[in-house]
């Protein structure tokens, strides 16, 4: 790193040819002179706020400098303390960070350090409800774009001296910070080293959103499961927390990931703990059936009725040949049409705004319920088979699982079409084996599954009362205090 | 390769890697192109139900014939209400398979036979050739072993053509008789597992469904109705038996059919009132002896049974005259019992209760000496019938005496 010069001249001169063609870049000099570089203030306008700055510190300054007597330089310093905190920087590669990161950097000449203090005078959006994770019970904040303000709703929800916060700089130009949040107590060491050693390996020249990170530090990349679940809930992060997890939390990016999750956190929205007992279970069991549904509806409906004509009840069998008859389509390219279409629809809504966006999803059911049927290019009963299953899709409470299904969905059905029943077995063999096969800095990604008993998985999939949730947490902090952490993850908890 | 592939990484990266997800996505795409090529793809648009099959024979020429009840829609998708058209198709041949494959290669759709419920066998079928006919129905795997063969006297295929009272598809019809039978007991619903499970025994014979035709009480169209049935013996229809009979039959062999079955009865009692009952079989308790080198039988059936209506006042809530009308019901069923033993030893001569698995079960020494000589020993056999019948329920009406 280069270090500074004792003339502040010399400083300006490098930092203005750094600079050269931002006009943003500002040099504010202090005292009586012009003329010559005594004491100057820099700092990217519109970054800083510019208003107090002027306003109060730099006045603050020139009436100190008048007022006291003394080398100039010590008095400014002095008059820079009482403001606020202040950095000390010994390098032009530091007063670059700092300048972009919404600081003001003193130069005073005769001095071969800096001083920089944070003045942020930016825009951020204010603290909104959640868009994507809603709930009808249960806190209302949702994390925005500032790492600040999302720390802070953080901090203000865990009062304990064990909660640790790292700060990790991401991007060459970016420099973006990213902080990993833990409760020390609880985090599993191994898994904590193993991922600030996997956040220390990013090579990134600009980290924009948090997907960057996930994508670096996941273990499969080309799995089209989410390995990491985000959130924009801040309680949802502390329960995490409460759980052992370890959160990353990016500046400019209001979802923070939390690391390591596995499959059935994704099924469960952090609504589960705001309702009673008997109705989040029942969600859950719903979830888990619409879970299924929405990665086979289409391709069980191609095997029966393609192949196995003999599962279908009598009844509706016959149903079923009234509807189909006269579709010139075989079932398979039927439900291709259908599935595409819908894909089509959703995707269309979702990237019009939100008053078009209404009418595209009004228009898109009218032709594909009605006009399709009436001109008898589908059959109805594949209307409502593909209508069910997208409609399945959407109670999957996390959108990254839920496009993994409908992305699986797709070669399920080439392979229904193929072979029938038999076909769908395989390709259910194939990704339940690939999702036994996942893990996470070593934590299984099906866990409670394959790492207790079934019975046990079933009582950690199912959400007991909250009281006695409360006491099997004290029961196993008395049983397992000498390896409590290494066994963290393997469900001691409830989730 | 990414820097991160370097770490010393305490568990190993996992999951799939970049060669296998292309591959599997490949593999997907190529499925594609050969979707529909497997042999073994029905499109529902080209098939044809078959919900009843008649099956003929012909002493004289000695050929099968095969007809089949087929179910199509004859409406496009766009028209709301659907309508079903129904034939029947038919052809002959060599063997029953011969015949069942030139009908089907004849019809322009592809006949699935898996909802196939009921497989009507003529008479003459059933006489001279069901072991051919229920060979080829339980080998072939496209017809369910839940289907239902029913012996039929005369033709069997122009019983297919005969419409039903109610106007619904006759396959419909006679499986909701079939399901009724709960209201009388007295017809047999065999399917071709249990009719080949029976077929075998060489010293018992069985009974199987059989279809009568009716004519209607409101207008003068005939129909199909499920009763009675159709003794087989030796692989070989022997005679037929009646609804009457068949309840007997249900209630002294048939245990798991008993908890559906609640049949009517009207009994005389002896104060001289009639009552009609229904009845509900409980218990029933079979013992064989042997004395002298002959077999003896006792029989004993519980019934529970609530009374519908009488012909007259009577004070029900007394416990004189509810063990009166007890009384009556029993030695009423008694001789019925009698009556339908009676017609199965002397008349048909044929174990069709399945006394000879009784006595090879918990008599299997003397059962050895029995066996050859069973055929002449079955009729004599002197069976003692006790019923016992509780009135659980004598209804809401009661007589209720003033005291003044």
């Amino acid at each position: 790193m280069e270090s500074l010069h004792a003339s502040a001249s010399a400083n300006l001169q490098e930092l203005k040819r750094l600079y050269t063609g931002n006009e943003l870049f500002t040099i504010h000099n202090i005292g009586k002179s012009d003329a010559y570089d005594e004491a100057v203030v820099i700092y990217l306008n519109s970054l800083v706020d510019e208003k107090r700055l002027n306003q109060f510190i730099i006045r603050k300054m020139n009436m100190d400098l008048r007022e006291h007597s003394g080398p100039a330089g010590e008095v400014l310093l002095n008059s820079l303390h009482t403001l606020g905190e202040v950095t000390i920087l010994e390098g032009i590669e530091e007063i670059i960070n700092h300048i972009a990161d919404a600081n003001f950097v003193l130069i005073i000449n005769g001095h071969v350090e800096a001083y920089a203090m944070k003045l942020p005078g930016f825009e951020t959006r204010a603290i909104e409800e959640p868009q994507v994770e809603l709930n009808i019970r249960g806190p209302r904040e949702a994390f925005t774009e500032d790492l600040q303000k999302n720390l802070g709703i953080v901090l203000r929800r865990i009062k304990s001296p064990q909660l640790k916060a790292k700060s990790y700089v991401i991007g060459k130009d970016s420099q973006t910070k990213v902080m990993l949040l833990y409760l020390a107590d609880r985090t599993d060491p191994q898994v904590l080293n193993e991922l600030r050693q996997r956040i220390d390996a990013i090579q990134l020249d600009v980290l924009s959103d948090s997907m960057q990170i996930e994508e670096w530090i996941q273990d499969s990349t080309f799995s089209p499961f989410p390995q990491l679940l985000n959130t924009e809930r801040p309680d949802r992060v502390v329960k995490a927390m409460s759980r052992g997890k370890i959160v990353i939390m990016t500046d400019g990016t209001p979802n923070a990931l939390i690391a390591p999750s596995t499959f059935f956190e994704m099924l469960h929205p952090s609504e589960d703990q705001f309702e009673r007992f008997y109705f989040a279970n029942f969600l859950r069991t719903i979830r888990l059936i619409t879970l299924i549904v929405s990665l086979i509806g289409p391709s069980f409906y191609i095997a029966l009725t393609t192949f196995h004509l003999e599962m279908i009840p009598t009844p509706l069998l016959m149903t079923f040949l009234s509807a189909k008859a006269g579709i010139p389509f075989p079932t398979f390219i039927e439900a291709l049409i259908m599935e595409v279409a819908f894909e089509v629809l959703r995707e269309a809504s979702m990237r019009l705004p939100r008053i078009m966006g209404q009418s595209v999803s009004i228009v898109g059911a009218l032709i594909i319920g009605e006009a399709a049927v009436q001109s008898g290019i589908v059959s109805r009963p594949m209307v409502i088979v593909v209508a069910m299953t997208g409609i399945a899709s959407f109670t999957i409470p996390y959108y990254s699982t839920a496009i993994a299904l409908r992305l699986l969905r797709f070669p399920l059905m080439f392979l229904t079409a193929f072979t029938g029943m038999f076909g769908l077995s395989i390709g259910m063999f194939i990704v339940i084996f690939h999702v036994c096969s996942l893990r996470f800095c070593g934590v299984l990604y099906l866990d409670p599954i394959g790492t207790e008993g079934y019975k046990h998985s079933i009582k950690k999939i199912f959400l007991p009362p909250v009281r006695y949730r409360a006491r099997l947490k004290r029961e196993r902090s008395e049983i397992d205090v000498p390896n409590r952490q290494s066994h963290y993850f393997h469900g001691k908890e409830w989730d | 390769m990414y820097p991160i592939d370097n770490l010393i990484i305490f568990t190993g990266r996992n999951g799939i890697s970049q060669k296998r997800g292309v591959g599997f996505f490949l593999v997907a795409l190529c499925l594609l192109s050969i979707t529909g090529c497997s042999p073994d793809v029905n499109e529902i648009s080209d098939i044809a139900l078959v919900t009843a099959a008649a099956i003929d024979y012909d002493v004289e020429t000695n050929k099968y014939s095969f007809s089949a009840f087929c179910v199509m829609p004859s409406n496009t998708s766009q028209e709301k209400a659907s309508a079903l058209t129904q034939w029947v198709s038919s052809a002959t041949g060599k063997t029953p398979l011969d015949a069942a494959r030139k009908m089907r290669s004849r019809v322009g759709k592809n006949l699935i036979f898996q909802h196939n419920k009921f497989f009507i066998i003529s008479e003459s079928a059933a006489k001279h050739s069901l072991f051919e006919v229920m060979d080829y129905l339980s080998r072939k795997r496209e017809f369910r072993l839940t289907a239902y063969p029913i012996i039929v006297p005369g033709q069997a295929s122009d019983k297919l053509k005969l419409g039903t009272e109610s106007g619904d598809m006759l396959s419909n019809d006679l499986l909701g008789q079939v399901r009724n039978n709960k209201l009388s007991g007295q017809d047999v619903a065999l399917t071709i597992k249990d009719f080949v499970d029976l077929f075998e025994n060489p010293t018992r014979g069985f009974v199987a469904g059989r279809i009568m035709m009716k004519t209607s009480e409101t207008n003068k169209k005939e129909f199909l109705t499920v009763t009675g049935g159709a003794v087989i013996y030796k692989q070989k229809f022997a005679g037929w038996v009646d609804g009457n009979d068949v309840l007997i039959l249900n209630s002294l062999s048939k245990r798991k059919v008993w908890k559906d079955i609640e049949f009517n009865d009207v009994i005389h009692s002896k104060n001289g009132s009639v009552f009609s009952a229904l009845f509900h079989e409980k218990d029933l308790d079979i013992h064989g002896d042997i004395q002298n080198g002959r077999p003896k039988m006792s029989v004993y059936l519980k019934y529970t049974a609530s009374v519908e209506d009488i012909n007259k006042d009577s004070d029900v809530g007394d416990a004189s005259v509810i063990s009166q009308m007890e009384q009556a019901a029993s030695s009423h069923l008694e001789e019925k019992i009698n009556k339908s033993l009676a017609f199965f030893q002397k008349n048909l001569k044929i174990d069709v209760l399945g006394f000879s698995d009784y006595y090879s079960q918990y008599h299997s020494k003397a059962w050895k000496t029995m066996q050859k000589d069973w055929e002449t020993l079955y009729p004599m056999i002197p069976i003692q019938v006790h019923v016992t019948v509780l009135i659980e329920k004598s209804g809401m009406t009661t007589y209720i005496k003033e005291e003044s």
